[in-house]
C-alpha cells in the first residue's frame, strides 16, 4: 500500500500532459511507435561505421567559419590549465589563442560521433551552465529533437536516477557539454557523473578547463554567444543528418 | 544495471569492456556508443590521470608589433575600438600606410623618418575627409532652414494657442 | 535487394570524392577503420534478439502500471461491497443508491463536529480517494517525450523557456517598431493591478511538480521582466495564465431584490446589522428625500459628530443623500457601536439601488465588510485583556 502510494506520487511529478497510468502501452504524442521499435539490420550498421565520414560532417564548417565565430579566443594566460597546452597556438599579449586547425580536427571527430549516436537512436543531452546562453542551447536541442539541461544541476540525476525520476529511467547515451564549467568556475558535476555512469561525453573545453574526463573534447571558446551558437548549429545539423539516414535505412 | 562507478580507473571504454568480459553485462546490452567508440576512438584516451604535457606556451608577436607599440605610446588618446565594425581601425590604417611608405623607401630610410611620413599621410587623409563632411553639414543646415520656412506658412503661432 | 546494395555502395562513392578534397582527414580515420573491422561475430544475433525486447525503463513502468491496476480493482470491489452494506443499513435499494445517498448516510451514521470538512469521515469511490496517476513519460525505447525531461522539472523549466522566448520575441518586435519610429500605445498597456502571480502552492499544483523557493523566485523574476516590456500586452494570454484575480467575482454577494411597500415605494430591510455589542435592523426606502429615523428620532439621536458622519458616510460615498429614506431600529451597545451597525446596514441595503461600479467601490472602501471585532474580556490576575499589573522585581 505504502509502496504503491510512493510510486504514484513519484510518477506524478513530471509529464507535461496528464496521461493516466494503465497497463496498456502508453501512446506517445507522435505516431512513431512502430518505427522506433524497429531496428536497422546489423550488417548495415557495421557498413555505416566502416566509412570514415559517413554523414559528411566535414563539410559542415570551415576553419574560417570557426574564426568568424571567435572560437580561437581563450582566457587569460593566468587561468590556463596546463592540460590544454597541446591545443593552444600561443599567447597574444597574455590571452591564449587556440589552434583552429586542431580544433577543426577535433570538432569534426565529435560531430561524426554525434551523428553516429543519433543514427543509432541514442539519447543526446546538451548541457550548459550560465544564464546567458541557456535559452539558445535549449532551443537548438528542441529543434533537433534531443534533450537539454541548462539549469541548476541537482546532484544524482545520473547517479541516483531511480530516486530522482521515481522510476527506472533510460539515461542519455551521449552528453554534449557546451561548456564544462559551472557558474562558479569549477567543473560541472555532470562530467564526473557521466564518466561514473559510463556515458560518452563531448565537451567544448576552454583554456581554463580540464579535458581529462571528456571522451571527445573540442578545444575552443565556450563563452561567447556567437561561438555557442556555432557549436549548437553544427551539432544540430550533424544529429539531424544521423536521424535522416536512420529514417532512410528503416524504410528499406 | 551492473556498472562500475570508478571514474578514475581506465576509460569508459575499458570499463565497459571489462564489465562485458566479466559477464556482468551482456554483449546485447552494451551501450549505444560502444561500437562508435570502437570505430572512432578519441585522439587522446579519456583517462582521469592523463598527465599534463611538459610544454611551454608560445608568445605570439608580429613584425609590426614594434611600430604599433610606438604608435600607441605616442597617441594615448586613441579611444576604444568597435569590434563589430568592418572598417579598419585607426591603428590598422596607420600600419598599412607605414608599410606602404617603407616599401617606397626600399629600406633606405630609418624608422623615425617613415613613421613621421606615415603620420603625415594619415593626417592628410583625415583633413580631406573632414572637408567632405563639412560640405555635407552646410547642405544639411540649408535643408533645415527650408523646412522651417515651410512650417511657418501654416500660420499657427504659440501666442494664439492660449487665446481660445 | 538492389536498392540495398546501392545504399551500401553510396558511401564508397563519397569516399572517392572526398579523397580529392580532404586527403588528410581520410588518412587519419582510415587507420581507425581498419582497427574496427575486427568486430565481434555476436552482433547479428544480438540485434535480432533486441528487436522484440522492450527497454528496461518501459518494462518496469509496465510492471508498476499493472500493480496499480490490480490495486484499483480490489479497491473498487471493496467500495461496491461497502456501498451495498450501507444501503441495506439505511433500508434502501442498493442498486439505486447514489453517491449523494452515501454522503448523507455517512453524515447520519458518523456525525462529526470536526471543523475541517476534510477531517470528517467519508466514503468516496477509489478513483477520487487515490489521486490519478500519469502515464510513463517515455516511449518503448526509453526515450523521454519532453526535451527538458532530464532537468527533473520539465514543466517548470518549460515555462521559463517560454518566457524567455516571449521576451526575445517582444524585444525584436520593439526593435522593428523603433525602426519605424512608432511608440507603444498607452491604451493597450498591460493592466496587472487587479491580479497577482500564482502563489507557490498553486503553481506547484498547476505544474504537477515540486517548486523550490529559489525556483519560484526565478519564475517571478522572469515573469516580471516579461511584464516590464513596453509591448508586454502582446503576451497577455501567456502572462494571465500565471496570474489570478485579487478578489474573485464569485465572492461578489447577491444583491437583495427590493420589495414594494404599501406606499408603492421600493424598500430593502437588512436584519441583524452588528457592530461591537450593538445590533439593529435597517430599512431603506427608495425613492425618498433623505429622511433618517433612528429608533423614532432623527439624526439627532446621535450626539456626537463622529457618529453622524459614520452614519452618513455610505450615503455620501454613493451620492444617495437625498434619494433614499432610512429607518433604523438599533439596541444595545454604545453610541459608536450603534452608528457602526447602522452604517453597515445602510451600505448593505444600498446595493439594491446603485450600479455595480459603486458596489465595487464600496467594497474597496471596506463598507461591505462586517466588523466582527468585539471587546476582549478582562483576565484575572492581570489588569485588562492583555495589560499586566505593574510588577517590579525589587
Amino acid at each position: 500500500m505504502l509502496k504503491i502510494k510512493n510510486i504514484l506520487t513519484l510518477t506524478e511529478k513530471c509529464a507535461p500532459t496528464i496521461r493516466l497510468l494503465s497497463s496498456a502501452v502508453p501512446q506517445p504524442s507522435e505516431s512513431t511507435t512502430q518505427i522506433e521499435t524497429a531496428q536497422i539490420p546489423s550488417d548495415l550498421q557495421q557498413e555505416v561505421l566502416k566509412h570514415p565520414d559517413y554523414f559528411q560532417v566535414h563539410n559542415l564548417f570551415t576553419v574560417k567559419d570557426l574564426f568568424d565565430a571567435r572560437i580561437h579566443y581563450g582566457h587569460k594566460e593566468g587561468s590556463l590549465d596546463p592540460k590544454m597546452l597541446p591545443y593552444i597556438y600561443g599567447s597574444r599579449l597574455g590571452h591564449t589563442i587556440f589552434d583552429l586547425d586542431k580544433t577543426a580536427e577535433y570538432l569534426r571527430r565529435a560531430l561524426n560521433v554525434a551523428a553516429h549516436i543519433a543514427y543509432r537512436d541514442g539519447v543526446i543531452l546538451f548541457l550548459l551552465r550560465g544564464a546567458q546562453n541557456s535559452h539558445l542551447v535549449e532551443r537548438y536541442a528542441k529543434e533537433c529533437g534531443e534533450f537539454a539541461h541548462t539549469r541548476f544541476w541537482r546532484g544524482g540525476i545520473f547517479t541516483n536516477s531511480e530516486k530522482q525520476f521515481g522510476a527506472v529511467t533510460r539515461l542519455p547515451d551521449l552528453c554534449i557539454f557546451v561548456n564544462t564549467l559551472n557558474t562558479v568556475l569549477t567543473q560541472h558535476t555532470a562530467v564526473r557523473d557521466a564518466a561514473k555512469m559510463g556515458i560518452a561525453t563531448i565537451g567544448i573545453v576552454d583554456s581554463n578547463c580540464n579535458p581529462n574526463l571528456l571522451t571527445y573534447l573540442v578545444p575552443g571558446n565556450d563563452d561567447s554567444p556567437v561561438a555557442v551558437e556555432m557549436y549548437c548549429k553544427l551539432f544540430k545539423e550533424a544529429i539531424l543528418r544521423g536521424k535522416a539516414k536512420r529514417k532512410e535505412h528503416l524504410e528499406i | 544495471m551492473a556498472g562500475s562507478r570508478l571514474e578514475k580507473v581506465g576509460t569508459i571504454f575499458t570499463r565497459a569492456t571489462g564489465l562485458m568480459q566479466a559477464k556482468a553485462v551482456t554483449w546485447e546490452d552494451r551501450p549505444v556508443w560502444y561500437d562508435v567508440y570502437a570505430a572512432f576512438p578519441p585522439k587522446e584516451e579519456p583517462r582521469f590521470d592523463r598527465p599534463a604535457p611538459d610544454m611551454k606556451i608560445k608568445q605570439i608577436f608580429y613584425e609590426d608589433d614594434k611600430i604599433r607599440a610606438i604608435f600607441h605610446r605616442n597617441n594615448k588618446q586613441i579611444g576604444t575600438g568597435n569590434l563589430l565594425s568592418s572598417h579598419p581601425s585607426l591603428t590598422q590604417r596607420f600600419i598599412e600606410t607605414y608599410k606602404k611608405v617603407s616599401q617606397q623607401y626600399k629600406g633606405e630610410a630609418d624608422e623615425k623618418q617613415i613613421y613621421v611620413e606615415a603620420i603625415d599621410v594619415l593626417n592628410r587623409e583625415r583633413s580631406n575627409r573632414e572637408e567632405a563632411v563639412a560640405t555635407e553639414e552646410v547642405s544639411l543646415s540649408l535643408a533645415f532652414k527650408k523646412a522651417q520656412s515651410k512650417q511657418e506658412k501654416t500660420g499657427l503661432s504659440i501666442k494664439d494657442i492660449f487665446k481660445d | 535487394m538492389i536498392r540495398k546494395i546501392n545504399l551500401l555502395l553510396e558511401p564508397l562513392k563519397y569516399l572517392k570524392i572526398q579523397q580529392n578534397f580532404e586527403a588528410r582527414l581520410i588518412s587519419t580515420t582510415v587507420n581507425l577503420f581498419n582497427e574496427s573491422t575486427a568486430e565481434r561475430p555476436a552482433t547479428s544475433v544480438a540485434n535480432i534478439k533486441s528487436k522484440n525486447t522492450l527497454n528496461k525503463a518501459m518494462k518496469s513502468y509496465l510492471e508498476r502500471a499493472q500493480q496499480h491496476d490490480e490495486f484499483m480493482k480490489t479497491e473498487k470491489h471493496q467500495f461496491e461491497i461497502g456501498k451495498r452494506h450501507l444501503a441495506n443499513m439505511m433500508g434502501e435499494n442498493p442498486e439505486t443508491f447514489t453517491q449523494d445517498d452515501i454522503d448523507n448516510a455517512i453524515e447520519y451514521l458518523f456525525p462529526s463536529g470536526l471543523y475541517d470538512k476534510r477531517a470528517r469521515p467519508l466514503m468516496k469511490p477509489p478513483e477520487e480517494v487515490f489521486p490519478q496517476r500519469k502515464a510513463a513519460e517515455f516511449d518503448e525505447t526509453g526515450r523521454p517525450y519532453h526535451f527538458l525531461f532530464y532537468t527533473g522539472r520539465p514543466n517548470l523549466y518549460q515555462v521559463l523557456h517560454d518566457t524567455v522566448e516571449k521576451i526575445n520575441e517582444l524585444n525584436n518586435f520593439e526593435d522593428t517598431m523603433i525602426r519605424k519610429n512608432l511608440q507603444p500605445d498607452p491604451n493597450l498597456a498591460l493592466e496587472l493591478s487587479g491580479s497577482q502571480w500564482l502563489d507557490k502552492n498553486t503553481l506547484e499544483q498547476k505544474l504537477v511538480e515540486p517548486v523550490s523557493d529559489g525556483e519560484y523566485s526565478n519564475f517571478l523574476k522572469a515573469m516580471d521582466r516579461l511584464c516590464s516590456l513596453p509591448y508586454s500586452h502582446k503576451a497577455k494570454d501567456f502572462i494571465m495564465e500565471y496570474r489570478k484575480p485579487l478578489m474573485s467575482n464569485s465572492e461578489a454577494f447577491d444583491v437583495i431584490k427590493p420589495q414594494i411597500g404599501p406606499d408603492g415605494r421600493q424598500f430593502v430591510t437588512t436584519y441583524e446589522c452588528r457592530r461591537k455589542r450593538a445590533i439593529g435592523n435597517v430599512t431603506i426606502r427608495f425613492p425618498g428625500t433623505g429622511k433618517i429615523s433612528i429608533n423614532g428620532q432623527d439624526i439627532n439621536y446621535f450626539k456626537g459628530i463622529q457618529q453622524r458622519e459614520q452614519l452618513l458616510f455610505p450615503l455620501i460615498f454613493t451620492n444617495m443623500q437625498r434619494k433614499v429614506d432610512i429607518e433604523a431600529e438599533v439596541q444595545d451597545g454604545g453610541e459608536s457601536g450603534q452608528a457602526g451597525a447602522i452604517r453597515y446596514g445602510i451600505a448593505w441595503g444600498l446595493r439594491s439601488f446603485i450600479d455595480q461600479e459603486y458596489i465595487e467601490n464600496m467594497r474597496l472602501a471596506g463598507l461591505l465588510t462586517p466588523d466582527f471585532r468585539i471587546r476582549e474580556r478582562k483576565k484575572p490576575g492581570q489588569k485588562g485583556a492583555r495589560k499586566k499589573f505593574t510588577w517590579k522585581k525589587r
